[in-house]
């Protein structure tokens, strides 16, 4: 259970940290689980530019990783920062990725009325120079949320992100790893959470070791707006895997009864 | 002359560092005229108590770190950051200080309307856990400005211990960015954005703090500038007689105004 500061925290920096969440032993085997299930299920070509692996959805796949949606540490602390009625947002298993410019997953002013939560469990050790998650805090609410939509995506969609290219440069009078940030620095066991209309980046990643399953929340879609934002940044999320969709553990149940239930009272 | 990049950065983030702007021969200079001002100038007795040596006004007795106000490095700065017409807002020297929490200078919603820029020469180099100045970029403006209200509150009841740490963290773990800095550096940033300083450096943390302010239109300026630093409202003779026409721009109206 978070405390009410660690909410507060959350709703004013966009992002919290679970310091040691999990335990050694914990890790140990859901880092098992995790290799197992990227070498099995990765369709990435062997020459892929960025080296990255990704495999979505993931968790979903294995029983004994699929017990995070709904583990007290990850859903408890979704229910008090999204509240009644959330729904689940997929998930992802990466490894690799070298550097990402800054952006958010759910840019504009049109999307900070709907909040959604992505969720990292980091399996390896990061700091701000080797990969570590960046933030800007704050960055989720308007102002500076437009301030930087205005000043950094057109950026982000024009060029390609790579180290070499430090795609915000000019654009705020310094490049991409210079943008004043915050970086989350974790270690095994600590759980990462952040809104996704948070700006965030990273910077000096060290390849096969930066491995990471992430999920996905959303709140309570309950108007057309909500709806029509899931179906263009998330369509995926109305159909999810069967072992999810027919699960009978109630807190998965909780999670697709509002996400189908959603699309048919708000008909777009 | 400052590029569009970095005002857009200080007006998104309320802060903005030019690195290396004085050679350190300049800042040799400097540190030797600061090294006299803040052993003979009057120094605060509140902030000496707190074994922190600060004087006020400062630069305004040497006039070779007077030029400072007047250099294009930062008086051209501050002439893109603020409107036509700004004001000089005093100085100061300061050498010590281990710890300040989490505040802004002119906090509170209704001092967002009236931009006030402070200064920093760092004469010593600072990282964040050696007295650097930290800020929460973008918390000069509303609604961020406003959620960070209990930072505020401690920092004005710091001694009474039944107001909790905000968000449940230290200060020093509050999410920030660390302006970390060298001799040479020059640190530009709103007094209405969160800032504090951590892990300081004892006697080698020394800084120069030149102040401006964007020009008084309203009765709502006169009244904050009264209530946050009746001073500038008095500016030194030297600054008052001078005929360098910049300083003569940032000083006339001001004994009116504080009438």
């Amino acid at each position: 259970m978070i405390t009410e500061g660690q909410c507060a925290h959350f709703k004013t920096f966009g992002f919290l940290m679970l310091k040691q969440a999990f335990s050694a032993e914990e890790m140990e085997a859901i880092t098992r689980v995790y290799d197992q299930l990227i070498d099995a299920n990765d369709t990435q070509p062997p020459d892929n530019e960025k080296q990255v692996k990704n495999v979505a959805p993931f968790i979903e796949k294995s029983p004994q990783l699929a017990k995070l949606a709904e583990d007290d540490r990850i859903y408890g602390t979704m229910e008090k920062l999204l509240g009644p009625g959330f729904i689940w947002g997929g998930s992802e298993g990466q490894d690799g990725r070298a550097s990402a410019d800054w952006h958010a997953d759910r840019p504009g002013e049109d999307e900070l009325f709907f909040t959604r939560i992505k969720v990292h469990l980091y399996l390896d050790a990061t700091t701000e120079a080797t990969g570590a998650l960046r933030v800007i805090p704050g960055s989720h609410r308007m102002p500076l949320h437009e301030l930087l939509v205005t000043q950094l995506l057109k950026y982000y969609f024009k060029q390609s992100a790579t180290e070499d290219v430090p795609i915000a440069s000019n654009a705020l009078g310094v490049t991409g790893p210079e943008m004043p940030s915050f970086a989350l620095e974790s270690t095994p066991g600590d759980i990462v959470l952040f809104n996704q209309s948070l700006f965030h980046a990273v910077y000096g990643g060290t390849g096969k070791q930066r491995r990471y399953i992430a999920l996905k929340f959303a709140e309570n879609p309950t108007t057309k707006k909500h709806i029509a934002s899931l179906e263009k940044w998330t369509n995926y999320v109305f159909q999810p895997e069967e072992v999810f969709l027919n699960s009978e553990r109630p807190r998965i149940r909780n999670m697709m009864e509002g996400l189908v239930g959603a699309r048919d009272n708000n008909p777009i | 002359m400052i590029t569009e990049g970095q005002v857009a950065h200080f007006n998104t983030f309320g802060f903005l560092i030019l690195r290396n702007a004085f050679s350190s021969d300049e800042m040799e200079t400097f540190t030797s005229e600061f090294e006299t001002l803040i052993e003979t100038g009057e120094g605060n007795p509140d902030q000496a108590e707190r074994g922190v040596r600060s004087v006020s006004p400062f630069i305004d007795k040497s006039p070779r770190l007077t030029e400072l106000v007047v250099d294009d490095r930062i008086y051209g700065t501050i002439a893109q950051l603020l409107e036509p017409g700004f004001m000089w807002s005093g100085s100061e020297g300061q050498r010590g200080r281990v710890q300040s929490t989490w505040h802004a200078d002119r906090p509170g919603v209704e001092e967002l309307f009236f931009t006030r820029i402070k200064v920093h020469i760092y004469l010593d180099h600072t990282t964040k856990e050696t007295g650097a100045l930290r800020v929460i970029p973008g918390s000069q403006r509303s609604p961020y400005h406003d959620l960070l209200q209990p930072l505020i509150n401690y920092h004005f009841k710091v001694n009474n211990e039944t107001i909790p740490h905000p968000f449940g963290l230290e200060g020093a773990d509050i999410p920030c960015y660390a302006v970390e800095s060298n001799p040479g550096d020059i640190v530009f940033f709103n007094q209405s954005v969160m800032h504090a300083v951590y892990g300081g450096l004892g006697s080698q943390r020394r800084y120069i703090a030149l102040k401006y302010a964007d020009k008084p239109v309203s009765d709502r300026h006169v009244e904050s500038l009264k209530k946050w630093s009746e001073y500038a409202l008095h500016p030194e003779d030297n600054f008052l007689n001078s005929e360098d026409p910049r300083i003569r721009n940032m000083v006339e109206g001001l004994v009116e105004l504080a009438q």
